[in-house]
């Protein structure tokens, strides 16, 4: 099933399983999945859209993008898309109170040594180390750990959005990318300046 | 910040030319962008060729065939920067991107609607709106700042086209329409000439400017909550 053969609600509804024809039609895509949204959705299963909330507004009732930080539904609004009624959950809210990085030391059976960078501070190098349990993290973090990985150790308040707040500890892993071969020839550029900048 | 925000959240907006309906929670598992058991526990609202939106664990994700967007309101915030860095560095290196944004925005609360009118008569004041001003009256229930936009165009360091761009509007989300402010920051980096490239430069720039434009939003967003005088709300 191509886009284009897309016309009924139910068309929609249940989308293509072979999108294979996409891209290569002459037909604008974007053009056909706005005029089909509009015309199906609208009629079955879609609520109507949002009149804008921020200032500027014109009371006008076609949808538009609104801030994001604003609206969580803002999205699904883009180009009349259209809103299922279902509702995504508010995702609660986790605000770091203080913020450190660090990186493994040493590991032994029941603990790991770190060296910490004070980021609430504003620092920008280790001046503290800690004696972490390894239960405080978790398993596939314990698995993946060895001496040199980079985590963020943050301490903070957890909010939902019936109000409930609790304060919690949470240590989190980097996923760093992998060096690439231009990171390497970036890295050895900057040591070759650094090092004439001393033969001079 | 002097008061802690109630909704904090950091976003990444890469603006270019994506294939919406690869952006699954399957496909960055997949590929170790996400931890294994990401795409079951995943809440999806559409996955199609035209728009993907779906939320995991700490990440909320939605794109375009224009615009990619991911989202945190979960410290550590460094996590989106990792994982479009990883993206677009590992896999997606050669997706033609115009510009980027690193946004910060806040929901907080204030004692009273008088500490919130604080800040918007501050930043707008009445005075300059001749008599209408006395309609608006002082306490906030008669009319006021809805939304203020400051921006500075052309930041130093970065290539033309550039702006920071602060709103501050009155919380949709918090405070009952009375006590929630809120504040957010785009720092919006465009190319040097907008014209698509690969995506190695914008997330070069990316990765070199994450953290301090961060650090910058969260010392502007502080002084907007220094202006209502609250002080631990």
């Amino acid at each position: 099933m191509s886009l284009a053969t897309l016309e009924t609600a139910e068309d929609w509804a249940n989308p293509a399983e072979d999108w294979s024809t996409f891209g290569k039609s002459s037909i604008d895509p974007v053009k056909v999945a706005n005029n089909q949204a509009s015309l199906a959705f609208a009629r079955d299963n879609i609520i109507a859209p949002a009149v804008e909330r921020s200032g500027g507004g014109n009371g006008r009732s076609l949808p538009r993008l609104t801030e994001f930080g604003q609206d969580r539904q803002s999205m699904v609004r883009v180009r009349e898309w259209p809103v299922v009624r279902e509702q995504r959950p508010e995702m609660p809210s986790f605000y770091a109170l203080q913020e450190w990085e660090g990186y493994v030391v040493s590991i032994n059976e029941t603990e790991f040594t770190a060296r910490l960078v004070d980021l609430t501070d504003r620092r920008s190098f280790e001046e503290e180390e800690a004696r972490i349990p390894l239960e405080e993290i978790s398993e596939s973090d314990v698995a993946k750990m060895k001496v040199g990985s980079i985590f963020r150790w943050v301490v903070g308040y957890k909010r939902w959005a019936m109000g409930q707040k609790e304060r919690i500890s949470s240590i989190v892993f980097r996923d760093l990318p992998a060096v690439s071969r231009s990171d390497q020839l970036a890295g050895e550029r900057w040591a070759e300046q650094i090092l004439a900048s001393f033969r001079e | 910040m002097r008061i802690n925000p109630e909704i904090s959240g950091t976003s990444i907006v890469l603006v270019g030319s994506f294939n919406p309906a690869i952006f699954t929670p399957a496909w960055f598992e997949l590929h170790g962008l996400l931890p294994d058991g990401a795409s079951e526990i995943a809440e999806v609202e559409v996955v199609h060729p035209q728009a993907t939106s779906f939320t995991a664990e700490w990440l909320i994700l939605n794109v375009i065939p224009e615009r990619f967007s991911v989202e945190t309101v979960q410290a550590p915030d460094v996590r989106v920067l990792d994982l479009v860095v990883r993206t677009f560095k590992e896999h997606l290196s050669h997706t033609p991107l115009t510009t980027l944004g690193i946004n910060r925005s806040v929901h907080f609360r204030v004692r009273s609607m008088a500490e919130r009118d604080r800040i918007g008569r501050t930043l707008a004041p009445v005075e300059p709106w001749g008599a209408w001003r006395e309609e608006l009256g002082s306490d906030g229930m008669h009319g006021g700042m809805t939304s203020l936009t400051m921006s500075q165009i052309d930041p130093e360091g970065r290539p033309k086209g550039g702006r920071i761009n602060v709103k501050v509007e009155p919380s949709a989300r918090i405070g009952d329409g009375r006590t929630g402010v809120f504040v957010n920051v785009n720092d919006h980096y465009a190319g040097d000439d907008g014209q698509p490239r690969g995506a190695e430069g914008a997330i070069g720039l990316l990765e070199e400017n994450f953290e301090v434009s961060i650090d910058r939003s969260n010392r502007l967003i502080d002084h907007i909550m220094s202006l209502a005088g609250t002080q631990g709300a």
